[in-house]
């Protein structure tokens, strides 16, 4: 599903070149739940913004389903972004200005759905979420934990190959990131491949595998099992 | 999808009521202001474009030169005999020419005996008609001036003569004295042509009272409107070069004629004719003895600027409140794009939302039209209609606008925003923020440059009205009332005079020909006669002809010899006072040098008694020309110093006076100052208008800059607790402020006083006198627009100073 051949990433500013990433080979089947670890400033997150086809990088090549993608242009990434990937970020990133339907709506809108498959679609989904009574609020009236559930509600509404989960758990209670981590975990089991990056050792024990970044480095990876069963 | 902007769109509006309030107010501010002046352009551009035959109509115009060369005089009416040979030597140049005359206070009378005064009452040839397509509503435009004493009116005129219905076979009696037929009535004229008239009497008529001779023979009488319609495939150049050749061979044949030495230059090179596209005239013309008040092509770019202007600052609130929001939606911006939105369809989004709000402004402008015309049509003296939909210019007007507006104001969120990657909009919502503060601040100097350039503008133009109103003109023009005079009472004019003078009163009494505010359009051929070298003296010498009272009237300053005087009497037909510019171009200088001279003046042979101070006799857009004062016994216009405080009184003994010398003619009196105030009519107009343009302007500025002032008050409100956590005073975080904008404004005048200083110059160029531009106009109009932005913006300020610390850093 993704694989990485030493995968490079460089920022440059004025004075500094910074290296984010550094020949990381990473593969991921499909049906995986990689957990990605590491401290502060590791690359997590350029590295999950790289598979999830949101910024380029620097060197190296990325396979995504096959194709070599690492040199795409916006529209293409775009195009593939928005067919394959599911994204779940940290601080939710809801549109505070859509309710809970319209926010989950959003990528059916991209995708080009009619107006009764839109519907059709996000109500299941809301419904699966339980988080259908707050369907009309906006995301200031919900929870972060409701918000949270919204927003996976949003990865997921488009049936996505690949979730990619940016420290979904961070802004949550213990008890609210209990109940992400469940509803990642059942998506898993459902066959959706997930990308996660986390702090937290206890959540990264959810995925089947972990992968420890440190300085741009893939340091080790753990292989619990090979799939759930 | 649409749906989906729509709900955004109208949701960011109710979230930031204030940024919206601002937005759409601003934007119908502008967009009214601009139709308003669109509509005005629109109306100044159409003059004459109704006639059908409007791309061959042309006007004769007559130049004169001096032997220098230089332009003496330009007249927009020509001599007599020039239409009727041009169309015998030129056949196939020519399909029609016209001439057109004018009779300005014609005393209309009526079988019942009641009479009136007919302001423009115009003689012209038969053909008009066939030049100038005007729609009959009675009689036959053929046979309609091909008589003698018969008339065309215009509608209104026919009813205020006549009353409703069919007049045609009427009759009228001119001047009291001549009945004349009415043969047709026309629809009357559009507000928008250059030649208005109330009646058109049949040229005809005329010749019994000039005599037939005249009108083959007179070249120095200049006051026939000529207009020429040229054949489809003739241009107007062709015509132009026939005029040389035309203006030597008929100018030296009638020299020839009246047994004179011929010239030394050709007669072309003293004397030349012009042409005028018809439709050219009203916004391009600027002759002396035009028909009507002309516009004027700059004051159409002015209030261009000005629309444009409004409509840019409008449009720079517009793009600096989005881009002050922009970090507030970068969240959706990235999110959009993480879930597969592409560059355009975000372009396209945030077009959509500068097109709505446009929309909405736009409408809301309508009805402002709407509710603002009947004022400004009032005030700017117009009759201008507005139909959205029934106009197709106005249409794709403000489809255009609505287009351009959105693009403008759109452009700058829509591309920018929407380049961000996904990443760095998710992230960094503060960084995108502080980028775009310097184009911010771009903007924002562009709206104080503009406002303090039309501040400025509208204060030289003020000062400038002053300068003309209160400048020692050189003679006194207070308390000077002016009667109109006529050819009728020169029998009586001393028993007249010296009955008006014994109210104690009137001062003075002067009849003239001229008086101070006419243009001095007339001279005639100046000779020397001693000296070096005897001839012409190669310049014009225009003439004042006067009675003995004239000077002691008007109070002008001798400055060497003496006036007329009944006391010499040769001094009637021999006495000439010559102005000093006339002394200096004679090189009778000093003016005592000029005293006693011998010199010829058309057919007076006399002396120079004395010389006076110059004076501008004419409007303050004319130089002062050289002048020839002389004593001429017929009466035109009277001029009554009124000395006392009675002024009231005084002008009802007048009255009662001239009841008793023209009993049927009406008692009109004009003072004379204001009618020098209506020489700067368009000018005061023009200050006005740019007043109140230039105050919408500011108040838009402002109004963006109240919205930024809250931006920045927003988005300081962490650094300012920080500050104030670390002992930072109130006053010291208001100086903080103040010292941001003032930066801006600072710079903002760097731009502007140069700008308005070189516009205002290019102004003041159309006026002969000018007072100059006073550095306390810029530094005043710099202090307003300060004064306007620190009340502005201190609310603000003082609202994110005052508050407590920890709710500042709590904030973020």
């Amino acid at each position: 599903m993704i694989k990485t051949q030493d995968l490079t990433k460089i920022y440059m500013t004025e004075e500094v070149e910074t290296t984010a990433l550094n020949n990381v080979n990473l593969e991921i089947e499909k049906g995986e739940f990689v957990s990605i670890m590491g401290p502060s400033g590791c690359g997590k997150s350029t590295l999950l913004n790289i598979l999830g086809l949101l910024d380029n990088p620097s060197g190296g090549e990325y396979h995504f389903t096959g194709e070599e993608v690492s040199k795409y242009s916006e529209r293409q990434r775009a195009k593939l972004r928005k067919e394959n990937i599911g994204f779940v970020f940290q601080s939710f990133n809801l549109i505070d200005e859509l309710t809970v339907f319209e926010n989950v709506e959003l990528p059916l809108l991209y995708l080009g759905y009619s107006s009764g498959d839109r519907k059709k679609k996000v109500n299941e989904v809301l419904e699966n979420m339980e988080i259908m009574h707050r369907v009309n609020h906006f995301p200031q009236q919900l929870s972060g934990g409701q918000q949270q559930r919204v927003a996976v509600a949003r990865a997921i509404v488009s049936n996505p190959k690949i979730i990619l989960a940016d420290e979904p758990t961070g802004n949550l209670d213990s008890e609210r990131g209990d109940e992400v981590m469940s509803l990642l975990t059942d998506l898993n089991e459902n066959g959706t491949t997930i990308v996660m990056v986390t702090h937290s050792p206890t959540y990264a024990e959810y995925g089947n595998r972990i992968v420890h970044l440190f300085d741009g480095h893939v340091v080790t990876e753990n292989f619990k099992e090979k799939f759930h069963v | 999808m649409l749906r989906n902007y729509l709900k955004i769109a109208l949701r960011n509006l109710n979230k930031y009521k204030t940024y919206s309030l601002i937005n759409i107010l601003g934007l119908s501010l502008g967009i009214t202001c601009t139709i308003l002046i669109l509509l005005f352009v629109k109306d100044e551009l159409s003059y004459d474009e109704h006639f059908e035959n409007k791309d061959r109509i042309y006007r004769i115009t007559r130049e004169w030169k001096n032997t220098s060369g230089e332009s003496s005089l330009h007249l927009a009416r020509i001599a007599p005999p020039i239409a009727p040979l041009l169309k015998n030597d030129y056949p196939d140049l020519i399909e029609q020419i016209t001439r057109v005359r004018a009779d300005y206070n014609t005393l209309i009378k009526f079988d019942d005996n009641s009479s009136l005064v007919e302001d423009d009452f115009f003689w012209a040839e038969e053909n008009f008609f066939e030049i100038f397509d005007h729609k009959f509503i009675y009689g036959d435009p053929a046979n309609s001036l091909s008589e003698p004493n018969t008339a065309v009116l215009t509608e209104s005129t026919s009813k205020k003569y006549f009353g409703d219905g069919d007049p045609v076979g009427k009759t009228f009696m001119y001047e009291g004295e001549t009945p004349v037929k009415v043969t047709g009535v026309i629809e009357d004229l559009p507000s928008n042509t250059h030649f208005h008239f109330s009646a058109l009497g049949s040229f005809k008529s005329l010749i019994p009272v000039f005599g037939k001779e005249f009108f083959t023979t007179n070249w120095g009488r200049n006051n026939y409107l000529t207009y020429v319609l040229l054949p489809e495939n003739v241009n107007p150049e062709q015509l132009l070069q026939k005029f040389p050749p035309f203006l030597d061979k008929h100018l030296t044949a009638r020299v020839l004629a009246l047994g004179r030495e011929l010239p030394e230059r050709k007669p072309s090179e003293g004397t030349m004719l012009h042409l005028q596209k018809l439709t050219d005239i009203h916004l391009h013309s600027h002759l002396s003895s035009e028909v009507g008040t002309n516009g004027d092509i700059v004051n159409i770019y002015l209030f261009t600027g000005i629309a444009v202007f409004t409509l840019l600052i409008a449009c720079i609130n517009f793009m600096n409140l989005a881009t002050a929001r922009s970090a507030k939606r970068a969240r959706e911006i990235g999110m959009r794009k993480v879930l597969g939105a592409v560059r355009k369809q975000l372009v396209y989004q945030f077009l959509g939302e500068s097109f709505f709000i446009t929309i909405v402004s736009l409408l809301i402008s309508l009805l402002a039209v709407e509710a603002a015309l009947k004022p400004f049509n009032s005030f700017i003296d117009k009759d201008l209609s507005f139909s959205f939909i029934g106009d197709p210019v106005i249409f794709f007007g403000l489809i255009s606008l609505l287009v351009i507006v959105t693009l403008v104001a759109g452009s700058y969120p829509a591309f920018l925003l929407s380049g961000f990657k996904p990443t760095r909009a998710l992230k960094s919502s503060d960084k995108i923020a502080s980028g775009t503060s310097s184009l911010r601040k771009f903007l924002v100097v562009s709206q104080f440059t503009i406002s303090t350039c039309l501040i400025i503008c509208v204060g030289i133009v003020s000062e400038q009205i002053d300068f003309m109103k209160n400048k020692d003109l050189g003679f006194t023009k207070e308390r000077i009332v002016l009667l109109p005079a006529s050819g009728s009472m020169t029998s009586d004019i001393n028993a007249f005079k010296s009955r008006v003078m014994q109210n104690p009163n009137v001062s003075n009494v002067s009849f003239s020909r001229l008086v101070p505010s006419n243009m001095l359009l007339n001279s005639w051929g100046a000779r020397r006669v001693d000296g070096d070298n005897p001839g012409p003296v190669g310049f014009r010498l225009a003439v004042v002809e006067i009675d003995y009272d004239f000077f002691e009237t008007y109070e002008m300053k001798l400055i060497a010899g003496r006036v007329q005087s009944q006391e010499f009497a040769t001094d009637s037909a021999e006495a000439f006072v010559i102005n000093e510019e006339a002394a200096r171009r004679l090189e009778w200088w000093p003016p005592e040098e000029a005293v006693n001279r011998p010199l010829k003046y058309g057919n007076r042979e006399g002396r120079v008694v004395g010389v006076v101070a110059n004076n501008n006799f004419e409007s303050l857009h004319n130089k002062i020309s050289p002048q020839i004062y002389l004593i001429q016994h017929r009466v035109y216009n009277t001029s009554v110093k009124i000395a006392g405080t009675d002024i009231a009184g005084t002008l009802d003994y007048l009255k009662n006076i001239w009841q008793e010398y023209r009993p049927d003619y009406p008692f009109e009196y004009e003072f004379l100052d204001d009618r020098f105030d209506q020489l700067y009519k368009n000018e005061a107009k023009l200050g006005e208008v740019f007043s109140i343009f230039a105050i919408l302007a500011v108040i838009i500025a402002s109004l963006g800059l109240l919205g930024l002032a809250s931006y920045t008050a927003e988005q300081k409100t962490k650094e300012i607790g920080i500050r104030k956590t670390l002992g930072a005073s109130i006053s010291s975080i208001l100086f903080q402020f103040g010292n941001e904008f003032s930066r801006l404004i600072i710079i903002a005048n760097i731009i502007a006083w140069p700008l308005a200083y070189i516009g205002m110059n290019y102004w003041l160029q159309t006026f002969a006198y000018s007072g100059g531009q006073s550095v306390i106009v810029f530094l005043l109009a710099g202090l307003l627009v300060a004064v306007i932005c620190i009340l502005t913006i201190s609310y603000q300020a003082i609202k994110a100073a005052v508050i407590n610390p920890i709710n500042a850093i709590r904030y973020e």
